[in-house]
């Protein structure tokens, strides 16, 4: 076969789009990212020489005490002394409990506006490492998603006829931040109130003349202004309902995992939603466990590398250190308003808690 | 641009300078090929970004095994059945609970039409991923047919046969345009 002389497939020569696709742009965007690496590569080799130079002059240090001083008596001989004299007993030393913390949460919430119910206030708290411990690093109004590579907004636009949920992504490319809200506003104006963000995909709460129905959509046709719904079997595996029976939804959060209510005529299902809307969902203790620690518990977020867990309280976040169970040590407090609620908990792990650190950092305040 | 000398770097060589030189002259290449699979612009950028960062930090294990191009295809190719299989794509329904809603035609057919440079591209668009795959490597990507094999991992009488019937639906469905407008 030769392309060149087949007529047809020498049509192929020319690029497939009327605009090129790999653009300056996104050059621009993936030299960045390199830049991101090199110094992290850099900063972590500039680690690693530290830790050999420490390393081996804690070695120089230790030899120099161990010949400088006489042997300290084995504690085996200390405890035959003990023994024999009866003396004190042996002192305990009650050790610092030690652990790592390696994980980041981007919590989203939602609470009512000056008690109005068709009034609410979303915000979003970076959670993350700091010097051993947690603590909200970045706090922002609105719900900043990530998803994929990138970072969409989800908030509310408010007008005289209510509130219309809006969508937009910021960071298409690092030099372009689309920071302003977009403007357009549906003629029908209707109460929208977000319930659940996870991945793509959204549950959004409509009300109008005293009704209310719930349906699941995603971030991009929110940004299209026709968040039409997506079908359940794209984020419950087996539903065992066939779409058309179901005339409506909800989604609920009880001890600390998703679930979406499918109603038909007959009967309500309660689903579990797959890692298609939910990337992480499961708990490191039992929920008695959990009740145990803070008995006012609604909700906990574990994080996927078992180093902490968030408890949920009716006025605060309560944030325990995990290792091999819950540690019984309150590291951290987050206060919440009354009736705030979780809408989103988007968990990062590795090298994404810097990033994240980074980009919040932009995107939040 | 000769990119032999990829074989013998190692540690202490200014890899970035490396990559934008792969961008500058592999970047359409790659964005084409993620395109073409995915057939998404967005999805597109991002299957780039991916493929060219993956090949930063592989940069040291490249030994010559392939051409710079079907290595840096490769990697595109397996970074987007990755995310084909985290189930990007999505289906839309509509249901009668949601009190306003539009109806709207296949969103990607229409975007789809509006963007491709010829109508002949328009139409590869439609073939099945397997065969869409194989002419385009070949008829644009102007690659051999062993090192199709290589990124497809398939014999060179597999990708023949596809190339060939991809060529003829394309041939049928230039004529069923024809007949039926």
């Amino acid at each position: 076969m030769d392309n060149m002389k087949d007529p047809l497939l020498a049509q192929f020569s020319e690029p497939p789009l009327k605009k090129r696709g790999f653009t300056e742009q996104l050059r621009l965007s993936i030299a960045s990212e390199i830049i991101r690496l090199q110094r992290s590569e850099r900063s972590h080799n500039k680690k690693r020489v530290w830790l050999h130079v420490w390393s081996g002059a804690a070695l120089v240090l230790l030899a120099v005490i161990y010949y400088s001083f006489p042997a300290p008596e084995s504690i085996q001989e200390q405890l035959d002394v003990v023994s024999l004299n009866q003396a004190a007993p042996i002192e305990q030393i009650e050790e610092p409990i030690a652990y790592t913390v390696q994980s980041g949460l981007l919590l989203g919430t939602r609470y009512e506006t000056n008690q109005d119910p068709l009034d609410h206030t979303y915000r979003t708290l970076w959670i993350a490492p700091e010097h051993g411990s947690v603590a909200v690093k970045q706090e922002g109004e609105g719900l900043l998603v990530p998803y994929r590579l990138d970072f969409w907004k989800l908030d509310d636009l408010d007008s005289r006829e209510g509130e219309q949920i809006v969508a937009w992504q910021l960071t298409k490319f690092m030099d372009i931040l689309e920071t302003e809200m977009p403007l357009a506003v549906q003629p029908d104006r209707l109460s929208e109130r977000i319930s659940f963000v996870g991945q793509q995909y959204v549950v959004i709460e409509r009300t109008h003349d005293g009704e209310t129905a719930s349906w699941m959509t995603t971030l991009s046709a929110i940004a299209d202004h026709a968040p039409v719904p997506v079908s359940l079997t794209e984020v419950v595996d087996d539903p065992g309902i066939p779409q058309e029976e179901i005339y409506a939804i909800s989604i609920h959060r009880a001890k600390g995992s998703w679930s979406i209510h499918a109603e038909t005529a007959a009967d309500e299902k309660k689903l579990r939603l797959n890692q298609k809307a939910v990337s992480f969902d499961r708990q490191c203790a039992d929920w008695t466990e959990i009740q145990q620690l803070e008995s006012q518990a609604v909700d906990a977020l574990c994080s996927p590398t078992e180093d902490w867990i968030a408890v949920i309280v009716p006025a605060a976040i309560r944030i325990y250190p995990v290792d091999n169970g819950i540690i019984p040590q309150r590291i951290h407090s987050i206060p919440l308003h009354p009736g705030e609620r979780v809408v989103m908990a988007e968990w990062a792990t590795g090298d994404y808690v810097e990033k994240w650190n980074d980009w919040t950092n932009r995107l939040l305040p | 641009m000769n990119f032999d000398y990829l074989k013998f770097i190692d540690s202490d060589t200014d890899k970035k300078q490396i990559l934008d030189d792969l961008m500058m002259a592999y970047g359409n290449d790659v964005w084409n090929y993620a395109f073409l699979i995915c057939r998404n612009a967005d999805l597109a950028d991002d299957i780039t970004q991916d493929t060219f960062l993956k090949a930063y930090k592989s940069l040291l294990t490249f030994r010559g095994q392939s051409s710079v191009k079907t290595w840096l295809l490769a990697i595109a190719r397996n970074t987007a059945f990755d995310y084909r299989k985290s189930s990007f794509f999505r289906r839309v329904t509509l249901v009668d609970y949601v009190t306003q809603h539009k109806t709207h035609p296949s969103a990607e057919t229409e975007a789809m039409e509006t963007i491709v440079s010829s109508e002949l591209w328009g139409q590869v668009m439609k073939l099945p991923v397997k065969l869409r795959e194989s002419l385009i490597l070949y008829a644009h990507h102007q690659l051999k047919m062993k090192e199709i094999a290589q990124l497809l991992g398939l014999s060179e009488g597999t990708v023949k046969s596809r190339i060939f019937k991809a060529r003829n639906k394309l041939l049928q469905m230039a004529e069923e345009r024809e007949h039926f407008g």
